[in-house]
């Protein structure tokens, strides 16, 4: 049950901040494609920092102690 | 009104992570798998095989929904696990931050205006290239076993090999067709 409960507060964050992103909006993604706008891939790709730099951090932490 | 990419990064890092601490990576692809099964064991209810026995797992007749000790025909069976959940919430949160912002204009909804000014206003061209692309999109998920969520994101940020592939890949492919396809601007 706990489980669920995470699902709907984690998959309820991740599509509200896609939206947010502009991931949600076709126009963001075909201009992030054919190179006219790279917000959207700006985005992203701080987003896959900040997540492996969390994640690295906090591996090392967990198997360290 | 858009997020700031330093905002918007950060807001999506923090998702990403979360996922990973609290739960396991993000992934969407995999849950149309799961709900062409669902469909398709209510059409046929032998597709899904319950156990048999104390500690089996379940299984399938049909070869996909079978593999990795039948964990695609076990979500079948009980559509109300993490995963699935997970992208009907995702869906739902996209829907009540559109339309805290506004919602999207009508307009829009029918088809994007970067669309519009590269093919035309006809609403069942869009229709007809929006399905078969997203045929095309899930075939390709299912082969590279993961879409932009579980490779790109996911995978990159625990620093899978397969997730650089896949992002190379994706993008040595879509810029081409992006910029053949929409030459115009709005």
């Amino acid at each position: 049950m706990s489980g669920i409960i995470l699902a709907i507060i984690i998959g309820g964050a991740f599509g509200f901040t896609l939206d947010r992103i502009g991931a949600t909006n076709p126009n963001y993604i075909i201009r992030m494609l054919n190179l006219t706008d790279l917000h959207l891939m700006k985005t992203i790709l701080t987003g896959i920092g900040v997540a492996e730099t969390v994640h690295r951090q906090w591996s090392e932490a967990r198997f360290a102690g | 009104m858009t997020l700031s990419w330093k905002t918007g990064g950060f807001l999506l890092g923090a998702v990403f992570f979360a996922a990973v601490l609290l739960v396991k990576p993000i992934g969407v692809s995999t849950q149309f798998v799961i709900f062409d099964g669902i469909l398709w064991s209510a059409v046929d209810p032998q597709v899904v095989v319950a156990p048999t026995e104390p500690g089996a797992g379940y299984t399938s007749s049909n070869a996909y929904l079978a593999k990795s000790g039948g964990s695609y025909a076990k979500s079948v069976a009980n559509p109300l696990n993490y995963s699935f959940v997970f992208v009907l919430a995702m869906m739902i949160g996209a829907l009540v931050s559109a339309v805290m912002r506004g919602g999207v204009s009508r307009e829009e909804r029918v088809m994007p205006a970067v669309w519009r000014a590269n093919f035309g206003d006809t609403a069942m061209s869009r229709y007809a290239a929006a399905f078969v692309s997203g045929f095309i999109v899930l075939y390709g998920a299912r082969l590279a076993g993961g879409c932009t969520s579980g490779h790109m994101m996911s995978g990159i940020m625990q620093t899978a090999l397969s997730g650089y592939v896949f992002a190379a890949g994706a993008f040595l492919a879509g810029i081409p067709t992006a910029l053949y396809l929409f030459r115009r601007e709005v």
